[in-house]
């Protein structure tokens, strides 16, 4: 289903559990589940935290159903939620701080990466190396549009940036992904 | 022989094509200009290919919907019921007596919501020394240390925390399985201690195995030391330090480490972090293991007496995984998987050849 396809089927839901439908809380929970688990994953690493997150959102959700307002998708709203609250357990746990660049610069120049020699590599696996290289910034961007499906526009609501800033972090990621994978390609 | 592109506006529009961003007349017109150039026609497949090619979904997605579902349901409602609105205190104010009410609330959670089994704490004891988390087969546990460690405790498994822990040093004793989620601390390395065995890291992601004397560490990130200290028939050292340490092997990430109860270190060069890790999900993975070598560790993951006397069923295969369950689960999975009968007394459960 296409982006607009599913704020459509999301927004239903909202509608809905505004109307005190707890139903729909559970029908939107799960459609969003396995995403938002991997998604929080990438910031906490504990797998029962990341579920926690989870709760906290959706039980906020749902407190403040009357008050909340969603301004751009669905998925922008919950996106936004669950990585809010993963970054203030990180500031909470005093992890080494990868995220914290919020400011609206563009990201310079991204570099190829070297990889490491090893025969057997598999281009999924070279990919997820090369991936896990990119600067924090660019990596953020580029999971959330590659993995996560959102659309730049859903990427720039989230985490607070022009559209033209994911675009142009989107445009040089894969550059760089390229130009260090052209070997496996 | 590759194609190059050296323009950025033909790499914006590669891009666009490729993440599903372009419009139709956009798709039209990156379709054209690649019509005119088999070089770019090529560029443009590998971009999709690096788009699109993803790897095999690890251990830590998917999981139990349902249970989440339920867990929602039930907090909601009692949040309900309690109309009153306590103002939140950092939890850091109160360490160390949330310390024990964590952990407690941590494996209350787990328990109620999951199988039906009566609901029993880990044992946590204090001693004027130290502080010590048991948990039960069956039963696992996280632990958050003063310093903002995180341990996962697995099934069968002690952990013990000196009281000073945190302040001029950093060690831990363990028998059994845990996961070390620690805090960067450049001037106090982190140490866990296990059958004689030491491994220190300054601040990482890894698992340490010892529920007997031969000892499996597996490192998800960052680097940890290994080292055997010299003589483990005297499991109830000091904890403060190995004096001697015979031979030490530094394990990277992806890698791991084996102890022999003779006390010699070694790469593992069959390490799997994902299995050693998967506890931590809730998961047992089996990944091929047959059986006989599963039944200690199936044993202590449902807390059952499993027997096996066939030793042709004892050598069968086990694949993919199993969640922290009920024995009758287990029992269905085995009949399910293996040409067996199964047969269950209590804790105790017969598998014998159909």
């Amino acid at each position: 289903m296409t982006g607009s396809e599913r704020d459509i089927r999301d927004r239903t839901w909202i509608v809905r559990l505004q109307a005190g439908d707890e139903s729909a809380l559970g029908e939107l929970f799960r459609a969003y589940y396995s995403e938002l688990v991997s998604f929080a994953r990438r910031y906490v690493s504990s797998p029962d935290l990341a579920l926690d997150v989870l709760q906290d959102v959706f039980t906020g959700l749902w407190l403040q159903r009357q008050d909340v307002r969603i301004t751009a998708t669905v998925a922008s709203y919950l996106y936004g939620a669950v990585r809010h609250r993963c970054l203030n357990i990180r500031r909470h746990e005093r992890l080494a701080e990868r995220w914290v660049v919020e400011q609206e610069s563009i990201m310079a120049e991204i570099p190829s990466v070297v990889l490491p020699n090893v025969d057997t590599l598999e281009l999924s696996e070279a990919i997820e190396y090369a991936v896990s290289q990119l600067p924090p910034r660019a990596q953020e961007i580029f999971r959330m549009c590659r993995e996560n499906g959102l659309s730049h526009q859903e990427v720039a609501t989230t985490l607070g940036i022009s559209v033209n800033a994911v675009a142009v972090t989107m445009t040089r990621a894969l550059r760089a992904l390229h130009e260090s994978l052209r070997d496996w390609l | 022989m590759t194609p190059h592109t050296d323009s950025s506006s033909d790499w914006a529009q590669i891009t666009r094509y490729v993440s599903g961003e372009a419009t139709p007349d956009e798709r039209q017109s990156l379709e054209q200009w690649v019509r005119h150039n088999p070089g770019r026609q090529a560029l443009l497949e590998q971009a999709n290919r690096l788009w699109t090619t993803r790897p095999q979904p690890t251990y830590a997605e998917a999981g139990d919907v349902d249970h989440q579902i339920a867990r929602l349901s039930a907090r909601i409602r009692s949040t309900r019921e309690t109309e009153l609105r306590v103002p939140r205190t950092p939890w850091r104010v109160w360490a160390p007596v949330a310390l024990a009410c964590t952990v407690l609330l941590l494996v209350a959670g787990d328990r109620l919501l999951r199988s039906g089994k009566p609901y029993v704490p880990i044992r946590s004891v204090a001693t004027s020394e130290y502080k010590v988390y048991t948990t039960r087969p069956g039963q696992r546990a996280t632990v958050e240390l003063i310093d903002g460690t995180r341990v996962h405790i697995n099934v069968g498994s002690t952990l013990e925390v000196p009281r000073n822990f945190g302040h001029s040093s950093r060690t831990v004793r363990l028998l059994g399985h845990a996961a070390f989620d620690v805090s960067a601390r450049n001037n106090t390395p982190f140490i866990v201690d296990a059958a004689g065995t030491q491994t220190t890291v300054l601040g990482t992601e890894f698992s340490v195995r010892a529920y007997t004397s031969d000892v499996r560490v597996a490192v998800r990130s960052g680097k940890v030391s290994v080292g055997a200290c010299g003589g483990l028939s005297a499991p109830r050292q000091p904890m403060d330090g190995c004096q001697s340490q015979s031979s030490r092997v530094t394990v990277a990430a992806r890698g791991g480490a084996l102890v022999t109860p003779a006390g010699n270190v070694s790469h593992d060069t069959r390490a799997d972090v994902a299995r050693d890790l998967a506890f931590t999900s809730g998961r047992l993975l089996l990944n091929g293991a047959s059986l006989g070598e599963m039944i200690d560790d199936l044993n202590r993951w449902y807390d059952a007496d499993i027997r096996v006397t066939d030793k042709a069923v004892r050598e069968l295969r086990l694949g993919g995984w199993l969640s922290s369950g009920d024995l009758e689960e287990f029992m269905q999975y085995l009949t399910g998987a293996l040409p067996v009968r199964v047969q269950r007394e209590g804790r105790v459960v017969i598998v014998s050849p159909l």
